[in-house]
């Protein structure tokens, strides 16, 4: 561990010594600045942003579908459960009275194919008009008797009539056509009505779930009706839901069954998927079970668009707070749903539902991501691009005014837009200025002018000594050529040394070659110089 | 120092996005949404519908792989198919709106206010996969030289028999079922057959039971007269000659007498319930009959019923009426009719083409599946589908097809013409009931049923 960190902190301190160029260092600040402005991009777009997530905007557009379908659904159902009521009460009232008037009780229907006629008369009559009103796909009644209690299926067969409109395609027409799918022959011939293709005379109670329970029950059960769940009209193509309300007399004798259908196919028209950008959105109403869509014993809307079959079961596979995840055989959907309340044969619990495919529903937030990163992305690339153009404009008179220096440019000439710049060359164009041929370099120019000032306060005698230096004699030959004693040469040369400030014979010597290397020498004169062109006619 | 490029920035942004990109790919969405075609068919109309079976087949195969998936909205007979139909292309309130394809007949779409709306298939089938299909198929679903109805199966009448009431009837009176080869014949037995079942109750006198139904009465005087050699057809109107005469004879003398069944309905009706004994109609009827028969008591027995060829006048051609309707597609996208032919290809390829029709009693539609066509019909569980087939393969060896005229108002016709003269010809058995003379009755009803005739 104390390695890695080791290596981390050598990693760390190579890229700090990293010399970098001036170019690169200025794009690295603009790219900070960039990366800033991106942040605040994405708060903005955060905070403003909201109706522009895709998943709220799938959970917006289902809840709206939702809430819509709902309501029509609720008062789909609700239409049919009072044309449903009405039919069994009015059914229930002609049944009574027609068995008052013959004094009978329904049991006494039984083997009685004349009488069965007369009600499945009555039937026909009501249940057409509940059709035409109520719009449904189809409508039956049926009386707790049957016309042949000798046959071997007696025990569940029972008279009455059941219509269907031949084509739900077009039930909003005037007079939709219908179709004996239960009931006797003569209604059939009498009201020019088509026999089923798979018509039978009697209804089966065995397909009617909850029947033999009614029949045994005196008391009306709350609320009086229920929804069977989803079933196949034994040998058609045809899956349906039934409103099943039974029929009791005022003395609570059990008269029988009517109901209204709601066909799988009409659902299905009345209920188209409703087209979105996330996908088709498909409308459902089933049983709940141990949290699944029984979509099986259930009705699903058009599902146009989606692979979802008419008869599975969903499961929720994952719930989030939009919306949960359903699982069926092929694919996922997302969905909500919400309880629907309507009364199951079972005691079930309905609910409708809204799904749309996951597959749409996750390209659509993928590409809205894609998007969203797009205009990002451009965001960035073109920054960086601007970055890449300033700094380049930037440094380049830098970088020229650096080449025109080596290349030994000597001004400017006030074309760096920079005035650091144009003094930097200013100064470094003095600094490095070349003297003139036999000019001196400034500072030994201020020496010699120093040394020549000092040379002007000697005395004459002290400057004939120093004459005899500047023609080259030694100390020691001086005495003799100035005819003086070899002390006053000293003590000339003391007063020289002091005047001169220096501190030796050969510091003399040094200034005094260095004056005469630079053909100076004369420069070093008295106001008076009668002696020094007598020394020098003496040598 | 080396030189870096901008690109290897922009480069690296790229990359950087390219990867939170994908971090969205995640979950397990399933399959891309299909394109969904809805369908009206008749195959089955209000029964366990094999084609139903097939389509969901497609579904689950072909549909998966090239992402279509049929749903079928309507199944039905070809009559209300039609006023469905045209209720729909006339946007006539309340209506849903033409699905995406539709079983109809050339009637039909003349009768549509405008065929455009309909595909041309030879956008989508090459000549060389139409040389595959029968040539005289493909014609009758041309209008206008626009190939708008294609075919996937084709059917023609048979006649079929509750043999088990008819041995009944010929153990007592000797009759047999070679007399049901020649119309003349069919008649007398529905004669006798009244007769037989009147005598059951001598205490009502002339309440017995119809012998024989059609399915089209206008079929039955249309192939008739164009047996004995003359044309139905004058024009746009019929043509009431010498040979309808002789057709109209036989029938009408047993229909007043009470032997043929003229209520309205299916053919299929009056044999589910016992209150007759033969019929003609489309091979596809085979679906409708049940192997029981319920009686009136609610009491149930169990049938066997036969087909065999069509009858014929004793001094006419083998002449049958050749139906079978076809698939018509609204125009729409390129991609959605592109489904539809693909959809088309699958069913009538020739094992699948003859697995399709002989679940609902048809023939199939090319060359290829008519070869086959013997083999696979030996193996049918069914007795009444294996008798059907015996009975299809004998038409097509002793019989010609005979196919209706493409008039405007040959719907107008047909409808007009079943309504009179089963109206009529009812009124007349009714007053035969009351003794009247059956000559006289005969003739009225002709006389009626001529002026009742639109202009």
């Amino acid at each position: 561990m104390a390695n890695t960190l080791k290596e981390l902190e050598k990693i760390l301190n190579l890229s700090l010594n990293h010399k970098v160029t001036m170019h690169r260092k200025l794009m690295m600040y603009l790219l900070c600045l960039i990366l800033a402005a991106s942040g605040i991009l994405l708060l903005l777009l955060t905070a403003i942003g909201r109706p522009l997530k895709a998943e709220m905007q799938i959970t917006q557009a289902m809840e709206n579908q939702l809430s819509s379908v709902s309501d029509k659904v609720s008062e789909e159902l609700d239409t049919y459960t009072g044309y449903g009521l009405q039919l069994s009460r009015e059914l229930g009232q002609n049944i009574e009275d027609y068995l008052d008037e013959k004094e009978m009780s329904v049991s006494d229907l039984n083997d009685r194919p004349e009488l069965l006629l007369e009600i499945q008369k009555m039937m026909y009559s009501e249940l057409n008009t509940t059709i035409r009103l109520g719009r449904s796909s189809g409508a039956f009644a049926l009386v707790n008797a049957t016309i042949n209690t000798q046959i071997p299926e007696a025990a569940q067969s029972r008279c009455g009539v059941y219509l269907r409109l031949i084509n739900v395609s077009s039930n909003v027409i005037l007079s939709p056509e219908t179709i004996l799918f239960r009931g006797n022959t003569e209604i059939a011939n009498e009201n020019g009505l088509e026999l089923h293709n798979r018509w039978n005379m009697e209804l089966d109670t065995g397909e009617l779930p909850g029947y033999e329970t009614l029949k045994e029950s005196s008391a009306q059960p709350e609320p009086g009706y229920y929804w069977i769940s989803r079933m196949n009209l034994k040998n058609t193509w045809e899956d349906v839901i039934l409103l099943l309300i039974p029929m009791y007399t005022e003395t609570g004798e059990f008269l029988g069954d009517c109901g209204i259908e709601l066909n799988a196919v009409h659902f299905g028209l009345e209920y188209p998927a409703a087209v979105s950008p996330y996908g088709s959105m498909i409308t459902a109403i089933a049983p709940v079970e141990k949290g699944n869509l029984r979509l099986d014993q259930g009705m699903t809307g058009n599902t146009e668009g989606s692979w979802l079959g008419n008869a599975e079961s969903m499961s929720i596979i994952a719930e989030n707070t939009n919306y949960s995840t359903y699982r069926s055989s092929k694919c996922d959907y997302y969905g909500i749903q919400k309880p629907l309340d309507i009364p199951g044969s079972s005691g079930q619990d309905w609910a409708v539902a809204v799904l749309i495919p996951r597959e749409s529903c996750d390209r659509y937030i993928l590409k809205n991501r894609a998007c969203m990163m797009g205009i990002i992305t451009g965001f960035v690339l073109i920054m960086i691009a601007l970055a890449w153009m300033l700094s380049k404009k930037f440094v380049r008179p830098i970088l020229q005014g650096f080449q025109d220096i080596r290349n030994g440019q000597e001004s400017g000439d006030g074309k760096y837009s920079f005035s650091e710049l144009e003094e930097l060359y200013r100064w470094l164009a003095e600094r490095g200025k070349t003297p003139e041929a036999g000019e001196l370099p400034p500072n030994m120019a201020d020496l010699f002018e120093h040394f020549a000032q000092n040379v002007k306060t000697l005395t004459n005698a002290e400057y004939n000594i120093l004459r005899y230096y500047m023609n080259g004699y030694e100390v020691s030959q001086i005495p003799t050529a100035a005819c003086i004693s070899m002390s006053t040469v000293k003590k000339h040369n003391g007063n020289i040394y002091r005047k001169l400030e220096i501190s030796s014979n050969e510091e003399l010597m040094m200034y005094l070659d260095l004056f005469r290397r630079c053909d100076l020498i004369e420069k070093l004169q008295l106001d008076v110089k009668t002696d020094i062109s007598e020394a020098e006619t003496d040598k | 120092m080396k030189k870096q490029k901008p690109w290897i920035y922009a480069a690296g942004v790229l990359a950087l996005t390219g990867l939170m990109m994908l971090t969205g790919c995640g979950g397990n969405g399933g399959k891309k949404e299909p394109v969904t075609l809805t369908v009206w068919h008749v195959y089955g109309g209000q029964t366990d519908s094999p084609l139903n079976d097939l389509i969901e087949e497609f579904n689950e195969t072909i549909g998966v792989k090239e992402g279509i998936k049929l749903q079928v909205t309507v199944v039905s007979n070809t009559n209300n198919i039609h006023d469905a139909v045209l209720r729909a292309a006339n946007h006539e309130p309340g209506t849903t709106g033409l699905p995406d394809m539709f079983i109809s007949y050339p009637k039909t779409v003349l009768a549509m206010p405008d065929s455009d709306i309909l595909v041309d298939y030879r956008g989508y089938f090459s000549e060389e996969e139409l040389s595959d299909y029968i040539p005289a198929f493909l014609k009758e679903g041309e209008i206008d030289g626009r190939l708008v109805v294609f075919p996937v199966a084709k059917s023609t009448e048979i006649m079929f028999i509750d043999k088990t009431l008819f041995d009944r009837f010929a153990a007592d009176t000797g009759a047999t079922l070679d007399q049901l080869d020649t119309w003349e014949g069919l008649f007398e037995l529905s004669k006798a057959y009244y007769q037989w079942t009147d005598a059951r109750t001598p205490e009502v006198p002339r309440d017995g039971k119809a012998f024989f139904v059609h399915d089209y009465h206008f079929n039955y005087f249309q192939v008739g007269v164009e047996s004995l050699g003359e044309d139905f057809f004058q024009g746009n109107k019929i043509a009431y000659g010498n040979a309808f005469s002789k057709v109209w004879e036989p029938y009408a003398d047993a229909a007043v007498q009470g032997g043929i069944w003229l209520q309205k309905g299916y053919a299929t009706e009056p044999l589910r319930t016992g209150e007759s004994v033969v019929s003609v109609a489309s091979s596809a009827s085979v679906l409708y009959y049940e192997d029981i028969v319920t009686y009136s008591d609610n009491t149930s027995k169990p049938i066997e019923v036969i087909a065999r060829p069509v009858p014929c006048f004793e001094n006419g051609e083998r002449l049958v009426m050749q139906r079978g309707a076809g698939f018509c597609t609204v125009k729409s996208t390129p991609e959605r009719e592109r489904a539809a032919a693909v959809f088309l290809k699958w069913l009538t390829e020739p094992e699948m083409n003859v697995r399709f029709v002989t679940s609902v009693g048809y023939m199939p539609v090319t060359e290829a599946a008519f070869k086959i066509l013997p083999e696979v019909a030996e193996t049918l569980e069914d007795p009444k589908y294996r008798s059907l087939y015996e009975a299809f393969l004998k038409t097509q060896s002793s019989y010609q097809f005979y196919t209706a005229p493409q008039l405007d108002n040959y719907l107008e016709l047909e409808q007009a013409f079943e309504k009179n003269v089963r109206s009529k010809l009812r009124t007349a058995y009714s007053r035969w009931q009351d003794e009247e003379d059956v000559e006289k009755l005969k003739s009225e009803a002709l006389e009626n049923v001529k002026a009742l005739l639109p202009k």
